[in-house]
C-alpha cells in the first residue's frame, strides 16, 4: 500500500513542486494545508504516514504544528522543510520531534531519500 | 589534464606548506627530538609532492619525494638529525621556494634541476649502516607505520572507565564514524540527529569533534563518537540508515583495556591530519577569496561612499522627515560596510614575520654572532596592501640589527651583556595605527660617529653639528649615504638602506622614528595607517580650491589674526599652546590664484602635526570632515610629492589630498 502524505506550505508553488515529486513516485499525497492550524486540523481527519511541513507559515508556524502534531501522535513522522539561513528554526523543530529536514532549493533525490527512509520503518 | 585553473590554488597552498616547513625546521634546530615536528615536515612534504606532480612540476615532486625518504629514515630512529641533515634540509627548502617563484613566473619549474640536492640526500639515506631501502619505497607505507596509535580518538580515564563497567554489565561499545555527504547544509542539524537517533539506544560519550564544536559547526564532513548501548551493531546500523545524507557510517565494536580497536581498514593520512587539527588552536570556517575580488569590493564600497557624501549634501532631503532619516541610516550602514570590507582585508603580521627567525638565523651564522629573535603580537592585523610592502623595510631593519646593532660575543660578554643578543620584533594596534617595533639590545648607535659624519659629509657646520642634540643628530642616519659603520660587509653598512626604509614608509603614509642608548640598545618604531584606501579628512577651501587634510594630522582649528603673527627671519610665526609654531600659507605653497583680495584680517587656521612637529596652515574655509576615498594620482604626477592622492567629492569634484609630511 502506498504511503499517505500531507504537504503543508503557504506556497502553492512548493507544494505542487513536492507533490509532484511525490506522486510521480507513487507516494499518496492526501492532504495539503497552507498553514500550520490547518495542518493540524486535516492530520486529526486523515493520518497521514508522514507530513512534509514548512517552517515558516501564515497563523500558526510550522514549529508550532510539529509541537501541536506531536501531542495527537507522539509518533508521527514529520520533516521539515526549510529555507536556508533558518538554523536556529531548524534545531528548535528536530528539538520538538520533527524527524528530518530538508532544505530548499531541494532536488528531488533528496526529498525521496528523506520521505523513502522515514517511512520505511 | 588542463591545471591552469588550479594553478593560484596551487602557489598559495605550496606556500603554505613551505612556510610550515620553514617553520618546522626552525622548531627542530631547537628540539631535534620532537617526533611530531617531523610528522610534520613530512606531510607538507608529501602533500607539495602530491601537488606538484599532479601540476606536472617534477623538480618539485623529485625533491620532496627525496625529503620524504630522508625524513623517513628520521622517523624511524635510523637517522640522527644533525645540525648538517638540517642545514640540508633548508637547502631543499630554498631550493622549492625558488621553484615556487619559477612557477609563479614563467610557469614551469624545469629550469631548475634538484639533482645534486637529491645526491646528497640519497647519501644521508645510504650512510646509516642497514642500508635496505630505495627512495623509489612506495610512501603509503611510511604513513601507516609511523602512526599506529593515531586510528581513533584519544580517551581520558574516566571514558575508559565507562566502557570498561558496561562491558562487565553486558553492553556493547562501538565507535562509529560518519561521513555526510559532500554538499551537505545545515552539518550541524544533521549532526544533531545522529546523536538524537543513537541516544534512543545508549549513551554517547565522546564525540571526536567534541559535542559544542559538532554544534558550532566547527568540522569538516566527518565526526566520530562512541557509543555504549545494549543494541547490538544491527540495531545501531539499521537507526542511521534512516538518517539521509550520510555518505558513509562505518561501525566499529571496540574492547576496553587497549586503546580502541578496528579490523576494518582505516584511512591513516586522515587520522593523522584530524589529529593534528585537534592539536591546534580552533579555527572558525574560512574560504580563500581572491584579493583582486577583495579590491573590486573595496572599491565599490568607496563608491558607495562617494554617493553617500552626494546625497548628504542635497538639500532637499532635509526637509523630508522619513528621507532624512533614510539617509542618515544609509550612511550608518556604508560606515558599517566599509568597517566589515576592512575587516577582511586585514591579515595579520604573521605572514610577514614569519619569514624572519629564517633570516635572523642566517645572519647569525654569517655573522658569527649569536641571536635570539622574539616576536610579539604577531596576530595583530594590518590591511593586505601595507602587509605586502611592509616586508622590505623589515628585512632591513633586521639585517641591520644584527650587523651593526648587535656586538660580537666577545664583545658582549666583554661588557658584561648575555652573550646571545636579543632582537625583539613587536606589533600593536594605537587608535588608527599600527605600529612596529624593531628593538635590538646592541651598542646603540654611536652619536659621536653621526657628528663626525655630518661634519665630514658638510650637511651642516661644525658648530650646527656640535649643538644638535640627540633627536636631531639620529634623524640623519635616514639620510642617503650614510653610515657609522666603518667596515662594508655584505649584509649592510653601505650607506643604503635606512633611506629607502624611510621612503616606502612614507610612501605607505607612515613614519618611522628610531630612539638608541649607547650600550643598551637601538629601536625602531614605524607607525602605519592600518588602511590606505579611505580616511577621515578634513575639507578646506583654499582660494577657490577644495583640499583634504588627512584627519590623523590635524589637532586643531583656530582662528587669528594678522597682527598675532611675529616674524623670525622670513618664517611667519605663531604662538600655539605657548610654543611659537611655523606658520605655512597654502594659497603660496600652493600658488592658488586668489581673485579678491579678503578684507578681514582674520584668518582660519589648522593646526597639524607631522611627527612631533606642529605647523599651522592658513586656509580660506573650512568645508567639514569627510570619510574620503584615496584615487592615488598616477605614475604620471608621481613625482608631485606635496599632494599624495585626490578624492571625488559628493558634487562630483574633486579635492586633492595633501601630504602633511611633504607641506611643512
Amino acid at each position: 500500500m502506498s504511503k499517505k502524505i500531507m504537504i503543508v506550505d503557504d506556497a502553492l508553488f512548493m507544494r505542487m513542486m513536492i507533490r509532484n515529486i511525490l506522486t510521480k513516485n507513487g507516494y499518496d499525497v492526501i492532504a495539503e494545508a497552507e498553514n500550520g492550524a490547518v495542518a493540524v486540523e486535516k492530520y486529526k481527519n486523515t493520518n497521514p504516514d508522514l507530513v512534509i511541513m514548512d517552517i515558516t507559515m501564515p497563523e500558526v508556524n510550522g514549529i508550532e504544528a510539529v509541537r501541536m502534531i506531536k501531542k495527537i501522535n507522539k509518533n508521527a513522522k514529520i520533516i521539515m522543510c526549510s529555507a536556508m539561513g533558518q538554523r536556529e528554526m531548524v534545531f528548535e523543530s528536530l528539538q520538538a520531534g520533527a524527524k528530518d529536514f530538508i532544505l530548499k532549493p531541494f532536488q528531488a533525490e533528496r526529498v525521496l531519500d528523506a520521505v523513502k527512509k522515514a517511512t520505511s520503518y | 589534464m588542463d591545471t591552469s585553473g588550479y594553478m593560484s590554488l596551487f602557489l598559495e597552498e605550496s606556500r603554505e606548506h613551505l612556510d610550515n616547513i620553514n617553520n618546522k625546521l626552525l622548531l627542530l634546530e631547537k628540539d631535534n627530538q620532537d617526533s611530531g615536528i617531523i610528522d610534520d615536515i613530512f606531510r607538507s612534504a608529501h602533500t607539495l609532492k602530491g601537488m606538484a606532480g599532479t601540476m606536472g612540476f617534477n623538480s618539485v615532486a623529485s625533491l620532496t619525494h627525496s625529503m620524504e625518504s630522508v625524513l623517513d629514515e628520521v622517523r624511524k630512529n635510523q637517522l640522527f638529525l644533525s645540525p648538517s641533515v638540517i642545514d640540508l634540509l633548508f637547502q631543499c627548502y630554498d631550493f622549492l621556494e625558488l621553484c615556487l617563484k619559477d612557477i609563479e613566473l614563467v610557469g614551469d619549474d624545469s629550469q631548475r634541476d634538484p639533482k645534486a640536492l637529491e645526491d646528497s640526500l640519497r647519501q644521508l639515506v645510504a650512510k646509516k649502516p642497514d642500508n635496505d631501502i630505495s627512495p623509489a619505497e612506495p610512501v603509503q607505507q611510511h604513513t601507516k607505520g609511523a602512526s599506529p596509535k593515531a586510528s581513533t580518538m584519544e580517551l581520558d580515564e574516566y571514558q575508559k572507565d565507562i566502557i570498561k563497567q558496561s562491558e562487565m554489565q553486558g553492553y556493547n561499545t562501538f565507535e562509529i564514524k560518519i561521513v555526510l555527504v559532500s554538499d551537505c547544509l545545515l552539518k550541524s542539524a544533521r549532526a544533531y540527529i545522529v546523536f538524537r537517533e543513537l541516544e534512543t539506544l545508549g549513551e554517547i560519550i565522546a564525540s571526536n569533534p567534541s559535542a559544542e564544536d559538532l554544534e558550532d559547526e566547527l568540522f569538516g564532513n566527518s565526526f566520530s563518537l562512541i557509543l555504549v548501548t545494549s543494541s547490538d551493531i544491527n540495531a545501531v546500523r539499521r537507526v542511521l540508515d534512516q538518517i539521509t545524507e550520510l555518505e558513509s557510517i562505518e561501525i566499529n565494536q571496540i574492547e576496553s583495556g587497549s586503546s580502541v580497536h578496528t579490523d576494518q581498514d582505516t584511512d591513516t593520512t586522515a587520522n593523522a591530519a584530524a589529529a593534528d587539527s585537534s592539536s591546534k588552536r580552533k579555527l572558525g570556517q574560512s574560504i580563500r577569496v581572491d584579493i583582486e575580488r577583495l579590491d573590486l569590493l573595496m572599491n565599490l564600497v568607496s563608491e558607495l561612499i562617494i554617493v553617500k557624501n552626494r546625497i548628504q549634501n542635497e538639500n532637499y532631503y532635509r526637509q523630508d522627515k522619513n528621507i532624512s532619516e533614510s539617509v542618515e541610516y544609509l550612511g550608518r550602514v556604508t560606515t558599517d560596510l566599509h568597517d566589515a570590507v576592512m575587516k577582511v582585508r586585514m591579515v595579520p603580521v604573521e605572514i610577514v614575520f614569519n619569514r624572519f627567525p629564517r633570516i635572523v638565523r642566517n645572519l647569525a651564522r654569517e655573522t658569527n654572532k649569536s641571536v635570539e629573535l622574539i616576536t610579539r603580537g604577531a596576530n595583530t592585523e594590518v590591511d593586505r596592501t601595507i602587509i605586502d610592502e611592509l616586508s622590505e623595510p623589515l628585512i632591513h631593519l633586521i639585517r641591520n640589527a644584527v650587523d651593526h646593532g648587535l656586538e660580537t660575543r666577545e664583545e658582549r660578554i666583554a661588557s658584561g651583556k648575555p652573550e646571545t643578543g636579543v632582537i625583539i620584533l613587536n606589533a600593536y594596534h594605537e587608535g588608527n595605527n599600527v605600529v612596529i617595533e624593531v628593538t635590538d639590545d646592541g651598542r646603540g648607535i654611536d652619536l659621536s660617529k653621526i657628528r663626525e659624519q655630518i661634519i665630514m659629509k658638510g650637511l651642516a657646520s661644525e658648530e650646527a653639528a656640535m649643538e644638535m642634540d640627540e633627536a636631531r643628530l639620529i634623524t640623519y642616519i635616514f639620510n642617503t649615504g650614510f653610515t657609522t659603520s666603518e667596515n662594508v660587509s655584505n649584509i649592510s653598512g653601505r650607506g643604503v638602506g635606512l633611506d629607502v626604509v624611510k621612503t616606502s614608509i612614507e610612501s605607505l603614509g607612515g613614519v618611522v622614528e628610531v630612539s638608541t642608548a649607547a650600550g643598551k640598545g637601538t629601536s625602531f618604531h614605524i607607525r602605519l595607517p592600518i588602511t590606505l584606501s579611505i580616511i577621515k579628512a578634513l575639507l578646506v577651501k583654499v582660494a577657490d580650491e577644495k583640499y583634504a587634510l588627512p584627519f590623523g594630522n590635524v589637532i586643531e582649528l583656530m582662528e587669528a589674526r594678522q597682527s598675532q603673527i611675529t616674524r623670525l627671519k622670513k618664517q611667519e610665526l605663531i604662538r600655539f599652546r605657548s610654543h611659537l609654531i611655523p606658520v605655512i600659507r597654502l594659497d603660496r605653497l600652493l600658488e592658488c590664484p586668489r581673485k579678491r583680495k579678503s578684507d578681514s584680517d582674520r584668518m582660519i587656521m589648522v593646526v597639524v602635526k607631522k611627527g612631533d612637529k606642529t605647523y599651522a596652515l592658513v586656509v580660506d574655509d573650512l568645508i567639514g570632515q569627510q570619510e574620503i576615498v584615496i584615487k592615488s594620482l598616477g605614475k604620471y604626477l608621481s613625482d608631485v610629492q606635496i599632494v599624495s592622492g585626490a578624492t571625488i567629492l559628493g558634487d562630483g569634484s574633486i579635492a586633492l589630498i595633501l601630504d602633511i609630511n611633504h607641506v611643512a
